[in-house]
């Protein structure tokens, strides 16, 4: 039965070409979809690692072994749930990379100097959101581009850090609670709190994107701005929400991260770090034009990652060439994600939705014409 | 009175002022900034910014822009090295070096304009890439430069000035007249300006922009070879953090991030502002890491008052476009 | 079922300006609840000022809107949205990756707690559709993939999801094939039950007999009055949208009309189609003739002349100068074969803003002014400028000045001087006198007149149909991306006023698609 027509229902289907095309569309959307749904690529990816390499070296995927990495890649994780966030609202943090250095610093410093635990660890968290602001009003108040107010974050807060550090690096911080904390030391067989940390924050922040009002204006900022603020959503007050969400989680990121290496050397910054979130998130399904992501496709991605650089040192490779495969892999997702764009757009020409980001010159409710 | 008023309006005028304002107040506040060789010596650290600036401005002007620029400064500073270590001659080591800023340039464009991809994204990833591939050639052994035949840029002299800043000089009258006065400059303009009005004025709007690319790639390589002289090695990251200074100086020298505007020798001025504070800050034996924050607040400060500006410029126009409207 | 007799939308006194066009004057009158409201005019009419004031766009400079008795100030779409009045623009407002229940719901989210009711939402979006005897299916599907009608379905279930008494369509059936298009007009029977009001803004004059109760025509920015199109015709309404009052600007162009028979055909264009856009067009031009181009908003006058210059491609055809088929791969092939376009909305796509006047005159012949092939001479540059500021009487203090700093009909001139240095000989021009005053026109149609007369043809696509059919030898007139038939101009000939706007009704009936 054709939908949308207002013939009777007794009336046989005519157009049968019409019904078939229709069904054809709808059918290769929902295997775009598919294909490029959040999450698919680097669940494919482990799957695919896991067979080849069960194959040639047990050694590398025992549970155990399976345990470092997730591990390893937690702090990796959690920036890329970040990322994810401010990605489909279609915006770009790069200042994460100095704030995971500075979280850890922080956090290593201030237990040094004797505060408590609990309170050093909620001191650094504001201070995530604190430079989360600060990104926040630069691109909403002063409307530079994400990537620039960010870069000059990222830059800002690596020159705070080091004036700060003078370069130092920082030890002796670490006590009992703080390794179990950051993961060296397990809480239960195969279980750290960073993967417990991880876990609850990848729930709720799946949650809050999927199931929350939040959630949903986050979505729409990124997939189709104007409509957002026609519809009244208020798109300053939820970016500069997803920079906080994305300062606190690098921060979270630092303070985990710390526990885990024992010392923190700000002088080799952790910079690179925001490039391999973007590829978790990018790899998770993130689109960087906005509108679409995962939160568990990011963690996926993260492992991937770690899994990636693991596998990469087991065949002796050249460390530095995983920072080149880090560059490739970012260039083939958004190649990727740029063709099933102009795929799906070839594919069904008469669903002509607005674009987001092109220039508009009439019939839209934006232009200034008489 | 209109003479002057024009000379306000000029987009280098900010930066100059700056400059000048800067220059004498820390010759007050420090004899020693006064010196011929601490001269000498701002000019010389802020070569490196200059050429990577001028090139950016060529591409943030065509409404690009490129962030692979800081790991291209170590790509070109390696290759020339590698080459010098063969036993090359300095001519051909040089082409080397350079070329392979051309290279990355060249596809980083290609890759931007054919795919149509972000152009952030893409130089932000060739950044990555090329880090990587730079880290590898240094891994092993460090790349010498002393001793070489382009160990002394730095060093030599031609009376009080170093050769470095007499080829700077010349370099910058080139870019400055490319721009300004060739069609190419002139499509760069269009291109960043309008490039749906470039198109059906018969540019070639696809080609302006990947040849911007090559322009950023080769002043990166260019800044990439002064670098390791001036350091007498080659090391990976030499030139992580220029990208951002880079775009710092073209914006500070009047570059608009959304294209349509740029100056070379405004780009220049802002590398001179750069590098005073940069000296300034040195002379205070303030940390050198100071100087990241300032720079972080201070491209912050151009690209907004960039943006004041112009909107103070929408606002003071009014007087004349009446004039223009009562002539017409 | 007849609609009820209180107005529950009243326009009162309306007037909007922009710099130097007056968009709306005085416009006046009433929708009543249930009624299919026709809003016509020609492009430039006011239709879409008035839309964007009802729709909260913009604010009007004088005059009220009223609605269901009380007078409200609409200040933004959202506020005008909440008050009952929704617009389904051309271009859809939709988020592409959310489903129609999201995208109705957006910005007024049901919620449970602190989270979303999706349960609710979906319920209601449902029974909507159900209403609307749409496939249910579509509910969990992203919109993009759903086919235009139903995304206009969507985006007026958008409106009624919470009461809405005004349903403003935008030419809605533009993107839809005909079977869809009745299925709008079931739909829109249907807001007609429910007692909403739907204000139709449309040049498918024939659609009008269809579904609308009621015709109001705009014309030149003034209400000219309202008819029932079923009982007085289509006749009638197209006199409204036609009738002018005024003389025309162009100047008479006294051996105009007297094309020598051996006048070179300058070029010829043969099968020329691109898919969805352009179908079948085929036409030529001779040296010193002026061909205008007539048709109403999405008749493809401007994918065709964009065509003929390479800026976007043909499918299959042909564009032949001189017997040559040429090969067009960018506007710069196009200039070296002698065709140039001044393209519409100058502004945005043909002038160089911050540029200087002489820098945008010598944009596409900059070869005329390179010194040693690449280096730009500043000096001839500004002479060539200033030669060309005199012939075409462009006002600008100097040729350094801005180019935003001229007037609209400045900056026009500036860019045909540009193509006229580029020695085009086929002059292609996209709206020229739009948003121009009355003297600078007259100066364009005159520069026009004299390319022609020098031997070289001109193509004009123009929405001020009494001028383009003075100023033209010939007016092809273009419908959905067809040549839908040819009229004479009158260029160089005297006929009375009578006789013009019979002309221009005929342009319109075929523009319309309306049966003589």
């Amino acid at each position: 039965m054709m939908a949308g027509d207002s013939a009777p229902r007794s009336r046989p289907v005519t157009v049968a070409d019409e019904s078939r095309r229709m069904k054809a569309r709808r059918m290769i959307v929902m295997g775009l979809a598919n294909v490029t749904r959040p999450g698919a690529a680097p669940a494919l990816f482990l799957v695919l690692v896991t067979l080849v390499m069960g194959v040639l070296s047990p050694n590398f995927v025992s549970i155990s072994g399976w345990y470092f990495m997730v591990n390893e890649s937690i702090s990796v994780a959690l920036i890329a749930i970040g990322t994810t966030i401010v990605l489909i609202s279609g915006g770009i943090d790069l200042s994460i990379g100095s704030m995971i250095a500075l979280g850890g610093a922080l956090s290593g410093s201030l237990l040094l100097h004797g505060v408590p635990m609990v309170f050093a660890f909620a001191l650094v968290v504001c201070v995530g959101a604190g430079v989360g602001v600060v990104n926040g009003l630069l691109i909403v108040g002063l409307r530079l581009p994400d990537f620039i107010a960010t870069l000059a974050m990222l830059t800002a807060v690596r020159g705070v850090l080091l004036i700060w550090t003078h370069g130092d690096p920082i030890l002796g911080y670490m006590t009992g609670s703080y390794s179990r904390i950051g993961g060296t030391t397990k809480i239960a067989p195969y279980l750290s709190v960073p993967i417990l940390v991880c876990l609850g924050i990848a729930v709720i922040s799946a949650v809050m994107l999927q199931k929350t009002t939040l959630g949903r204006h986050i979505h729409a900022i990124g997939g189709n701005r104007e409509a957002a603020v026609l519809a009244g959503i208020r798109v300053s007050r939820v970016k500069i929400v997803t920079y906080v969400i994305s300062g606190v989680l690098a921060a979270v990121s630092g303070i985990l991260l710390a526990g885990y290496l024992t010392e923190v050397s700000p002088g080799t910054n952790a910079s690179g770090y925001e490039l391999i979130a973007i590829a978790a998130a990018v790899m998770g399904g993130a689109s960087l034009y906005g509108g679409r992501g995962s939160v568990f496709g990011a963690c996926l991605g993260a492992v991937a990652l770690t899994v990636m650089t693991n596998l990469l040192q087991w065949w002796n490779v050249d460390p530095n060439l995983s920072d080149v495969l880090v560059g490739v892999l970012i260039l083939l997702a958004i190649a990727l994600q740029r063709l099933s764009i102009v795929v799906a757009e070839r594919r069904t020409p008469s669903s002509r939705v607005a674009r987001p980001r092109t220039a508009r010159t009439s019939g839209g409710p934006g232009v200034a014409r008489g | 009175m209109r003479r002057s008023l024009r000379v306000l309006q000029l987009q280098e005028t900010p930066a100059a002022s700056a400059v000048v304002a800067l220059v004498v107040v820390f010759s007050i506040a420090s004899a020693h900034f006064r010196t011929v060789s601490n001269i000498n010596d701002l000019l010389l650290t802020s070569l490196f910014v200059l050429f990577v600036a001028i090139g950016m401005t060529f591409v943030l002007t065509a409404g690009g822009i490129d962030l692979s620029v800081g790991s291209v400064m170590g790509l070109g500073g390696a290759i020339t090295g590698l080459l010098l270590e063969h036993g090359a001659g300095t001519t051909l080591a040089l082409a080397g070096g350079l070329m392979s800023g051309v290279v990355v340039g060249l596809l980083n464009g290609l890759v931007i304009t054919r795919l149509k991809l972000a152009d952030f994204m893409v130089t932000l990833a060739s950044l990555s890439i090329v880090q990587g591939i730079v880290e590898m050639m240094t891994a092993n052994q460090p790349i010498n430069y002393s001793g070489n035949a382009l160990g002394n840029l730095s060093g030599a002299t031609v009376g009080p000035v170093s050769v470095a800043v007499i080829y700077a000089v010349v370099i910058t009258v080139i870019m400055a007249f490319i721009l300004r006065f060739t069609s190419f400059g002139r499509a760069i303009f269009a291109v960043g300006m309008n490039p749906r009005a470039a198109r059906l004025s018969g540019i070639n709007v696809e080609a302006t922009r990947v040849l911007a690319y090559v322009v950023s790639g080769f002043m990166a390589a260019l800044a990439g070879v002064f670098l390791a002289s001036y350091l007498s090695t080659v090391q990976a990251l030499q030139g992580s953090g220029y990208e951002l200074e880079a775009i710092a100086a073209a914006v500070i020298g009047g570059t608009s991030l959304l294209g349509g505007k740029g100056s070379v020798w405004g780009a220049a001025l802002g590398a001179l502002l750069l590098g005073t504070l940069q000296n300034g800050l040195v002379l205070a034996s303030l940390s050198g890491y100071w100087f990241d924050v300032v720079e972080g607040a201070v491209i912050v400060a151009a690209v907004a008052l960039g943006g004041g500006l112009q909107v103070l410029r929408t606002i003071a126009i009014p007087v004349e476009s009446r004039r223009a409207r009562a002539a017409g | 079922m007849k609609p009820v007799d209180k107005p529950i939308v009243e326009v009162r006194g309306v007037s909007k300006r922009f710099p130097g066009v007056p968009a709306l004057d005085d416009v006046s009158f009433d929708i009543r609840a249930g009624e299919v409201l026709a809003l016509v005019g020609e492009n430039g009419a006011g239709k879409s000022t008035l839309v964007k004031i009802l729709s909260g766009v913009y604010r009007p400079d004088s005059g009220s809107v009223v609605l269901r008795g009380k007078v409200v100030s609409l200040h933004d779409p959202h506020q005008a949205q909440a008050l009952g009045i929704t617009t389904v623009y051309q271009e859809t407002t939709l988020v592409p990756g959310f489903t129609p229940v999201q995208n109705i719901f957006l910005g007024r989210e049901l919620r449970q707690g602190p989270f979303l009711d999706e349960h609710l939402m979906k319920k209601k979006a449902r029974s909507l559709l159900r209403e609307f005897d749409t496939d249910e299916s579509i509910l969990d599907m992203p919109v993009e993939g759903i086919g235009a009608l139903r995304q206009k379905v969507v985006e007026v279930l958008k409106g009624l999801a919470f009461e809405a008494a005004l349903v403003i369509l935008d030419e809605p059936t533009a993107p839809l094939t005909d079977r869809e298009r009745e299925a709008l007009f079931g739909h829109i029977r249907r807001l007609k039950e429910r007692d909403v009001a739907v204000l139709l803004v449309t040049h498918r004059l024939e659609e009008l007999l269809e579904i609308a109760d009621r015709a109001i025509v705009l014309r030149d920015g003034r209400y000219v009055g309202s008819v029932e199109p079923r009982e007085t015709g289509i006749r009638q309404l197209v006199q409204m949208m036609v009738g002018r009052d005024v003389e025309s600007v162009v100047p008479f162009d006294a051996g105009g009309a007297d094309m020598a028979g051996g006048a070179d055909e300058l070029l010829r264009v043969e099968g020329l189609t691109r898919e969805g856009v352009l179908k079948d067009i085929a036409f030529s031009v001779r040296s010193g003739e002026i061909l205008g181009v007539a048709g109403l908003a999405g008749s493809g006058r401007t994918e065709l002349v964009r065509v003929l210059v390479g800026a976007d491609k043909a499918d299959t055809g042909a564009i032949m100068k001189a017997g040559r088929k040429l090969r067009l791969k960018s506007p710069k092939d196009a200039i070296q074969n002698g065709l140039a376009l001044a393209p519409e909305e100058r502004k945005v796509q043909g002038v160089f803003q911050t540029f200087s006047v002489a820098k945008n005159v010598s944009a596409a012949g900059l070869r005329h002014v390179l010194k040693f092939r690449f280096f730009i001479n500043e000096r001839a540059e500004s002479r060539l400028a200033r030669d060309y500021v005199s012939r075409l009487s462009i006002r600008t203090p100097s040729v350094s000045q801005e180019m935003r700093l001229l007037s609209g009909g400045n900056q026009q001139k500036v860019l045909i001087a540009r193509y006229l240095v580029a020695n085009a000989e086929v002059l292609i021009l996209d709206e020229p006198t739009q948003g121009i005053d009355v003297g600078a026109k007259s100066d364009i149609y005159g520069l026009i007149q004299e390319h022609v007369r020098a031997g070289g043809a001109a193509i004009v696509v123009s929405s001020e149909l009494d001028d383009l059919i003075r100023l033209s030898n010939r007016v092809l007139v273009m419908r959905e991306g067809r040549i839908a038939g040819e009229i004479e101009g009158t260029r160089g000939r005297q006929l009375k006023m009578e006789e013009h706007r019979l002309l221009d009704e005929d342009v319109l009936h075929l523009a319309a698609g309306v049966a003589e």
